[in-house]
C-alpha cells in the first residue's frame, strides 16, 4: 500500500482550508497503517475512524460555511456539498461492510487517499480559484463560468467523469447496502422461524416423550395387575397345598407333647424304683403303640415341613425375583418349577404329560416366560370341565425354541379364537379371568421375545398354544 | 362310643387326627363322647362304608380329587340324613362356604391348621347337638303317638327309612317291575 503523499498541487491558497487538508491526509495514512498491521484493537480502530470522519464533517463544514459566507456561485456550492455528503455514507458504508471485504485495509485507505485527491485536486481548487475571483470582486456567476471554462477540456472532463463515476459507485454501495440489509432482514426473519418451529417440534416431542412414558407405565401396571390375579388364582392351591402340611405338623406336636410327658411319667416311674407304679405308668402311657407311633409321627412331620419348604421354594422359582433380567435360561426347568406352583390347581383336573425335548438355554427373561407359561396351564386346566389331560411339550426348531400346552377340554369356537389375543377378552365368569392373560403372554413372547405364538382349537376336543422363542434372543432373527 | 367317619385325600392328616381322637378328651358339658374313627383317604371308598354302616358324625376335607367335601357330604347326607357334618379344609372361597351351608347344612366349618383342642370340642358340639336333635325327635313321636297324631306303623316306617332310605317307597319301572336296587333307579 502506497502511503498518501501530500503534494504541492493541492493547495488552495487558503490556509484554513490547506491546514485541514493535510490533517486529513495524516489521518487517513495513521488509519491505512493501523489496519494495514493487523494487531490493533478493534476499540482503537473505531477511535481512528470515529476521529477520522468527525474532522472530515468538521472539515466540510468549515468549507460549506466558507463558500457560503464568500457567496460562491450556487451551482458550485450544490454540487460540492453533495459530494460531501456522498463522501461521508461512501465512507460509513465502506466502514461497516469492511469485515467482509477481501483486503479492507487497503480498500479503506484506497478509497479514501483517491477520493480526496480527485475532490482537493478537483473541486476544492475550483473553490479557490472562485473565491479569489469573488474576492477580485468579480460576479459569482461570472467566476463560476470563467471558471468552468479555464480548466483545460481534459481534466475538465476527467473530473467529471470521475465525480460521476463516484456518484454512481455512492449509489450502487447504497443499492447493496439496502438488498444487503433487507437479505439479512430476511435471513433473520427465516432464523427465527425456524427456531420456532424448532422449539414446537422439540415442545411436541417432549409431549410425546411423556405420553410414552405413560403408555409404559401404564403398561406396567397391566401386566403387574395381571400377575397379581394369576397369583390370586394360585392363592387358594398354594394355601391349601401349605395348610394341609402345616395342620398336621402342627396337630403331630401337640401329640407329641403328650407322648413326652407320658414318657416322663414312665421314666420318673422307673426312676422310683416301684415295679407296680411302672407297670401302672406303662400301661397308661401305652407303651407299645408309642414305640410303634412315634418314629412315624416324627418321619411324617419331617415330610411335611420339608413339602412346606419346597412349596416356598417353588414359588421363589417362579417369581423368579432376581431373574428379571435378559439371561440365558434352561426353560424346561422353568416350566418344571411353574407346574409344581400351578400343580395344585391342576392335580384335582388333570393328568400332566410331560414330552420335553432337549433344548439349549434360550436368551429370555425367566419371570416373564414363566408368566406365559402359568397362563397358558392355568387356563388349560380351566378348560377341563371334569378329568383330562394336559400335554407339555418342548423342542428345537432350527434357530427357535418351542414349547406346546395342549390341553382335553371344552376347546374354542372360531369366533372366540379370533379374540382371545385381545386385551380384556374374556370367556370365564366374573371374578375368575382378567381377560389380559393371554394379551400379555402375547406381548411377552412376540412383542418382548422377538417369538411366536399361534393357538388351535377344536371346540369338544381341546386346544394346543404352541410358542416359539428365538434362542439367541429378541435381535437374533429379523 | 361315637363313630367318626374322616375322610381327606392327604394320608399325614388322617394319621394325624387319629392320634389327636386317640388321645384328647372329647366332652361337651358333663357329656364325655369316646370315638371310634374310621378314615378314608377317597371321598367314593368313604361313601361305599357309609351305605353299610352307621356313623354318628362326618368329617370331610373340601379339596380332593374326584369329588369335593361338598358333593361327599351331599351324598352323605343322603345315605345318613342324621349324622352330624363338618368340613375340615385349608382353603374354600366364598362360593365353597356359601354352598356348605345351603346345600349339605354342615355343623362346622373347621380351617387347616386346626387347633386339636378346638377341633375336639367341635367334634363334641356336633355330637351333642346330633344327640338334642334326636332325643327331641323321639320325645315329640312319643307326644305324637300318645295324642294319636302319629301310629306306631308310621313311627316303624320313619326308623326304617331312616336306616336305609328309600326302603318305604316302590319304584315301579316303566313295564311294570319293581326296581329293588337304587343302582338302577333312573337309569331304565
Amino acid at each position: 500500500m502506497d502511503a498518501f503523499i501530500w503534494d504541492a498541487r493541492f493547495e488552495t491558497g487558503i490556509p484554513l482550508v490547506d491546514a485541514q487538508h493535510k490533517h486529513l491526509v495524516d489521518a487517513v495514512n495513521t488509519l491505512g497503517n493501523e489496519l494495514l498491521l493487523g494487531d490493533v484493537t478493534e476499540e482503537r480502530l473505531q477511535k481512528l475512524f470515529h476521529e477520522l470522519a468527525e474532522y472530515a464533517r468538521h472539515h466540510f463544514a468549515d468549507e460549506e460555511k466558507m463558500m457560503s459566507d464568500k457567496a460562491v456561485d450556487r451551482r458550485h456550492r450544490d454540487e460540492h456539498v453533495g459530494h460531501h455528503r456522498q463522501f461521508v455514507e461512501q465512507l460509513v458504508g465502506l466502514w461497516k461492510s469492511r469485515a467482509a471485504i477481501d483486503k479492507p485495509a487497503e480498500a479503506v485507505h484506497g478509497f479514501l487517499a483517491s477520493w480526496l485527491t480527485v475532490h482537493i485536486l478537483g473541486e476544492d481548487q475550483a473553490m479557490a480559484r472562485q473565491m479569489a475571483s469573488l474576492d477580485r470582486g468579480i460576479q459569482a456567476e461570472a467566476a463560476y463560468e470563467v471558471e468552468k471554462k479555464s480548466v483545460d477540456a481534459g481534466t475538465a472532463v476527467l473530473l467529471d467523469a470521475l465525480s460521476r463515476l463516484y456518484a454512481l459507485l455512492s449509489d450502487q454501495n447504497q443499492t447493496l447496502a439496502r438488498i444487503n440489509q433487507s437479505l439479512e432482514e430476511r435471513v433473520e426473519q427465516r432464523t427465527s422461524e425456524l427456531a420456532k418451529a424448532n422449539a414446537q417440534l422439540e415442545k411436541e416431542q417432549n409431549e410425546l416423550t411423556q405420553l410414552l412414558r405413560k403408555v409404559e407405565e401404564a403398561q406396567q401396571q397391566l401386566l403387574q395387575s395381571e400377575k397379581m390375579a394369576a397369583i390370586g388364582q394360585l392363592a387358594a392351591g398354594v394355601a391349601h397345598e401349605i395348610n394341609n402340611p402345616i395342620g398336621f405338623v402342627n396337630s403331630n406336636l401337640g401329640t407329641l407333647k403328650s407322648y413326652v410327658s407320658q414318657l416322663l411319667t414312665v421314666i420318673a416311674a422307673y426312676e422310683g424304683g416301684n415295679p407296680q407304679e411302672v407297670e401302672a405308668a406303662r400301661k397308661a402311657a401305652d407303651l407299645e403303640f408309642l414305640r410303634d407311633d412315634l418314629p412315624s409321627l416324627v418321619a411324617e412331620s419331617q415330610d411335611g415341613l420339608s413339602r412346606v419348604t419346597k412349596i416356598v421354594q417353588d414359588l421363589k422359582d417362579f417369581s423368579h425375583v432376581d431373574q428379571a433380567e435378559h439371561q440365558h435360561a434352561d426353560l424346561n426347568v422353568a416350566i418344571e418349577s411353574t407346574l409344581n406352583v400351578v400343580w395344585n390347581e391342576l392335580k384335582y383336573k388333570a393328568e400332566i404329560v410331560r414330552e420335553l425335548g432337549d433344548i439349549p438355554a434360550v436368551d429370555c427373561v425367566p419371570a416373564q416366560i414363566n408368566q406365559v407359561f402359568m397362563n397358558l396351564l392355568v387356563n388349560a386346566a380351566q378348560a377341563i370341565d371334569q378329568q383330562g389331560k394336559i400335554f407339555v411339550r418342548s423342542g428345537v426348531d432350527n434357530k427357535e425354541v418351542w414349547f406346546e400346552i395342549e390341553d382335553t377340554g371344552h376347546g374354542m369356537t372360531e369366533e372366540v379364537q379370533h379374540r382371545i389375543f385381545e386385551p380384556f377378552f374374556t370367556t370365564k365368569p366374573v371374578g375368575k379371568g382378567t381377560g389380559l392373560g393371554l394379551s400379555i403372554s402375547y406381548d411377552i413372547i412376540v412383542k418382548k421375545h422377538g417369538g411366536r405364538m399361534d393357538v388351535r382349537s377344536t371346540l369338544g376336543k381341546g386346544t394346543c398354544f404352541r410358542i416359539w422363542l428365538p434362542i439367541e434372543g429378541p435381535n437374533s432373527i429379523s | 362310643m361315637s363313630r367318626i367317619l374322616i375322610v381327606d385325600d392327604e394320608e399325614s392328616i388322617l394319621k394325624a387326627l387319629k392320634r389327636v381322637m386317640r388321645l384328647a378328651p372329647c366332652s361337651y358339658g358333663n357329656k364325655n363322647y369316646s370315638l371310634e374313627v374310621s378314615e378314608f383317604n377317597s371321598p367314593a371308598a368313604a361313601l361305599e362304608a357309609a351305605q353299610n354302616e352307621e356313623f354318628d358324625l362326618f368329617m370331610s376335607d373340601y379339596r380332593m380329587p374326584g369329588m369335593d367335601g361338598i358333593e361327599f357330604l351331599k351324598a352323605a347326607k343322603a345315605i345318613q340324613p342324621d349324622a352330624a357334618r363338618l368340613i375340615l379344609s385349608g382353603y374354600a372361597d366364598l362360593n365353597a362356604l356359601v354352598r356348605a351351608v345351603n346345600e349339605v347344612g354342615i355343623d362346622r366349618f373347621i380351617g387347616k391348621p386346626w387347633n386339636d383342642y378346638d377341633l375336639m370340642s367341635a367334634i363334641a358340639q356336633a355330637l351333642a347337638h346330633r344327640d338334642l336333635m334326636l332325643e327331641n325327635r323321639q320325645l315329640a313321636n312319643l307326644v305324637r303317638q300318645e295324642m294319636g297324631d302319629i301310629t306306631p306303623e308310621q313311627l316303624e316306617a320313619e326308623r326304617l327309612e331312616r336306616i336305609e332310605p328309600g326302603i318305604t317307597e316302590v319304584n315301579w319301572g316303566p313295564d311294570g317291575s319293581v326296581v329293588l336296587d337304587p343302582e338302577f333307579q333312573g337309569k331304565t
